[in-house]
């Protein structure tokens, strides 16, 4: 579903090397973490992912749409949960949700439907007619969520999508983004909170310093040394990266 | 350094930080031709207004010495510096004042309500001085030679010059101020104080109107006549309509009493404002920034479908009407040509006899049925197309995005619709600006209806060449790292740009217009209307083009 092949990022004309010959498969119906240290490219991944910015070299793949040369097809396929909260913070909840759905032409039914539903899910009935200048970080991150949901995007992307949310909400989003993905949809998302990455994924990427250092399910990650736990398996790989490049 | 220092450090450093920001050389030392480039335009486009106050100064000098009393330059330009300044400041001073973002995080710093909000003012009052300096000079400059004054005569008038918009601040401050309470525990806050605010524009220049154009009761007719017959007493009563200016003359002629009254007027005045204002500053700013709107229940029909074009483009409305800073700064040009005749039928109908207004409206429509309706039609395009050139909300359609440009990269949309929206944003705002002013002149002269509707429908081909050029400006070099909304609109290079761009456009076919003296008035104007209509079709390729291809590539996502 998503194929990221031999993928660079160079920031400020070849200055900051973000992204380092970076090769992903991402299949159907996978939830797979990316998971990495501050500065790692984990915002530039999934920049390059959702169109946002090109690769300096490389292919990006969506649903077999090159995301370069068919980018309006590629993105139709995606819902994004960026990690920033800049928001357009004079339109209300509700225009917001509108908005989405009117840009990846959701039809008046099926908005309707989705929209009650996710707001009645996640408690923002009220506020939804509110700016979202009034509201909080939490409350802007859940209704991101929602617009990101509102066409059924087959590849989901998410960029931190825990922090700011309170336990009842994170527990809420790790169960939709299961649901997402048993209803045969991809989920790709990236944290550095570890035993969410440990519980969710069925698939995970460890990337350092614009590199990938392993790739696989825990159980292949974990090779070798039983039961280590992910946070083990990470300090490792990411300590062992920074020695090996000083 | 005093905690009042210290802050002025950090505004100052902020402001100038815009112009620091990209250094002329990158890092690698190499020469940004493109930044240099820029900034030699705008800075053409600087120099361009300074040249229109100078000319317009010199005009005036050249009547005043032929009635004989050439002193009142000074007097007449620190009014009309001073009156002008109200009126043109006074949404600058509420925004940056009452709208900064920057208030929770001053209010939480250890420093007095008072010095922060003193910080604010001189502030304000440091650029405002500078805009006045630069009015003045010209006039300073003029008379100075003109009566080869000595030493005393500039160090006074450097003093007038210095201090000269102490009073419109003060009298803005004091206005603004007065709104922010009068809007205290309403719901729609933004829209009643915008509401407020216009209210009070009219009342400021009915009040200016009315100073200006005093006349002795019962004057009527015969007193309009003389007017327009004996310019010397109308003159003297611009000049005396506002005693400090009067001072300040009669300072600049040598006489110490009236430079020291005209001094403490001023500084008087703005003293005044800073220890007034100050101590409830925080706590009325801060209030501000609270959502006052809540509303519960979501009413039915509120979820209905759009196009993608149609739906950013009420993004782009909505953006643009609920953000005050934005609504003050990109809908002045709808608002202003309404309230300055409102302002000038009300002030005119205190100071003169009603009758004589339309006294006048008729001799200016006798007069005007002699001109070939040709002259009429371009003269009423380049008025309305001059309105349009100066259009912030699509000279900064882009920039205003900031940090969210990123979600606009997301969006399966095409650059090009993503463009055309603000496009049609920037161009329904000319529009509205041109249908008022067009119902104002059918309203004057409704024998000249077909011409003006027929200007109307024309000046939108203008209006959709300028918007398009200055939108292709925009999005070809955004700012995206502006930290507030004020910069973000403020202090946008491409506002001066497009400015300048419009009037280039504007200049092409009126000097073409003149060129071809030689043949006959149709085909003349035939060739200007075939040259609006080129440009507006270049404007618009190049816009598709820079859609296409420098902002589909932008690498730069904002914040
Ligand atoms: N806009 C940018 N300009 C220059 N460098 C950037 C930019 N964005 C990110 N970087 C650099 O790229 C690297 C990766 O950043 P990022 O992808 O945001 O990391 P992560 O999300 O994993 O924390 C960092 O070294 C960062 O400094
Ligand atoms: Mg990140």
């Amino acid at each position: 579903m998503i194929r990221l092949e031999h993928v660079s990022k160079q920031y400020g004309k070849g200055k900051i090397k973000a992204l380092d010959d970076l090769t992903l498969h991402v299949e159907k119906g996978k939830v797979f973490g990316f998971i990495g240290p501050n500065g790692a490219g984990k915002t530039t991944t999934i920049k390059l992912l959702t169109g946002i910015l090109t690769p300096t070299e490389g292919k990006v793949m969506i649903g077999g749409q090159d995301m370069v040369e068919n980018p309006l097809a590629a993105k139709r396929m995606i819902g994004f949960v960026p990690d920033s909260h800049e928001m357009y913070e004079r339109l209300t909840g509700l225009e917001y949700l509108n908005f989405m759905a009117d840009i990846y032409g959701v039809d008046a039914a099926s908005r309707k439907a989705h929209i009650e539903k996710y707001l009645a899910l996640f408690e923002l009935e009220d506020a939804a007619g509110d700016q979202i200048r009034s509201y909080s970080r939490g409350m802007k991150q859940k209704l991101t969520i929602i617009g990101a949901l509102i066409h059924h995007p087959p590849v989901w992307v998410l960029d931190e999508p825990m922090v700011g949310l309170d336990p009842k909400a994170t527990h809420l989003l790790k169960e939709e983004m299961r649901r997402h993905c048993e209803a045969g949809n991809t989920v790709f998302f990236s944290t550095h909170v570890l035993d969410v990455a440990e519980k969710l994924c069925d698939e995970i990427a460890i990337i350092n310093k614009g590199k990938l250092i392993a790739e696989g399910t825990l159980e292949e990650l974990r090779s070798g040394e039983k039961g280590a736990s992910l946070e083990q398996l990470f300090l490792e790989m990411t300590g062992e990266a920074e020695e090996a490049t000083v | 350094m005093s905690s009042f220092g210290i802050l002025m450090r950090l505004q100052i450093r902020n402001r100038l930080a815009v112009l620091r920001g990209g250094g002329l050389r990158g890092t690698d030392g190499k020469l940004k031709t493109g930044k240099l480039v820029g900034g030699v335009f705008i800075a053409l486009a600087y120099l361009m207004i300074l040249v229109m106050v100078v000319g317009l100064e010199f005009l005036l000098f050249e009547g005043l010495k032929a009635i004989g009393q050439p002193e009142l330059l000074l007097s007449m330009a620190l009014t009309v510096v001073m009156a002008g300044m109200v009126f043109m400041s006074f949404f600058y001073v509420l925004t940056s004042l009452y709208y900064g973002r920057d208030t929770s995080f001053l209010a939480s710093l250890p420093v007095t309500s008072r010095t922060v909000f003193g910080t604010k003012l001189t502030e304000i009052l440091l650029g405002e001085t500078g805009i006045a300096s630069l009015a003045l000079l010209p006039a300073i400059i003029l008379y100075g030679l003109h009566v080869q004054a000595g030493v005393g005569y500039y160090v006074s008038a450097l003093l007038v010059a210095l201090t000269s918009a102490m009073i419109p601040v003060a009298v803005v401050t004091l206005l603004a101020t007065l709104i922010v309470k009068l809007t205290g525990g309403s719901r729609h806050r933004d829209a009643v104080m915008m509401i407020y605010s216009v209210l009070i524009m009219v009342v400021v220049l009915t009040v200016e109107f009315s100073v200006m154009g005093r006349v002795p009761e019962d004057a009527g007719m015969a007193y309009f006549v003389q007017l327009m017959l004996d310019r010397q007493m109308l003159m003297r009563q611009v000049a005396q309509a506002f005693p400090p200016s009067w001072w300040a003359m009669q300072g600049l002629m040598g006489n110490a009493g009236s430079l020291l009254g005209y001094l403490t007027c001023a500084m008087g005045a703005y003293g005044m404002v800073w220890l007034l204002m100050g101590g409830g500053y925080l706590s009325r700013t801060l209030s501000l920034t609270e959502n006052t709107v809540r509303r519960r229940a979501r009413k039915r029909g509120e979820i209905r479908p759009h196009r993608p074009l149609t739906t950013l483009f009420l993004r782009e409305w909505r953006e643009i009407l609920r953000t005050p800073v934005y609504a003050y700064n990109c809908l002045t040009g709808c608002i202003i040509m309404p309230l300055m005749l409102v302002g000038m039928y009300f002030g005119g109908r205190e100071a003169a006899d009603a009758d004589s207004l339309s006294v006048m409206l008729v001799v200016v429509q006798g007069m005007l049925s002699q001109v070939p309706q040709a002259y009429l039609f371009l003269g009423l395009v380049a008025v309305i197309t001059f309105v349009c050139c100066i259009n912030p909300a699509v000279d900064t359609a882009v920039s205003r995005e900031g940090g969210r440009h990123m979600l606009s990269r997301m969006l399966p949309v095409s650059t090009r619709t993503q463009l055309q929206a603000k496009l049609l944003m920037g161009m329904t705002i000319n529009l509205i600006s041109a249908l008022v002013g067009a119902v104002m002149f059918i309203c004057m002269l409704p024998s000249f209806t077909p011409v003006i509707v027929l200007a109307l429908l024309f000046s939108q081909v203008t209006n959709w060449g300028l918007s398009s050029f200055s939108l292709a400006l925009d999005a070809a070099r955004p700012k995206f790292h502006w930290r507030n909304e004020m910069q973000a609109i403020k202090q946008n290079g491409n506002i001066a740009l497009g400015m300048l761009i419009s009037f280039l456009l504007l200049i092409v076919p009126t000097v073409a217009f003149f060129l071809l003296g030689g043949l006959s008035l149709g085909l003349r104007t035939a060739a200007v209307v075939g040259i609006c209509v080129l440009e507006s079709l270049i404007g618009y390729v190049i816009l598709m083009r820079v859609a296409d291809t420098t902002y589909a590539r932008m690498e730069d996502e904002g914040a």
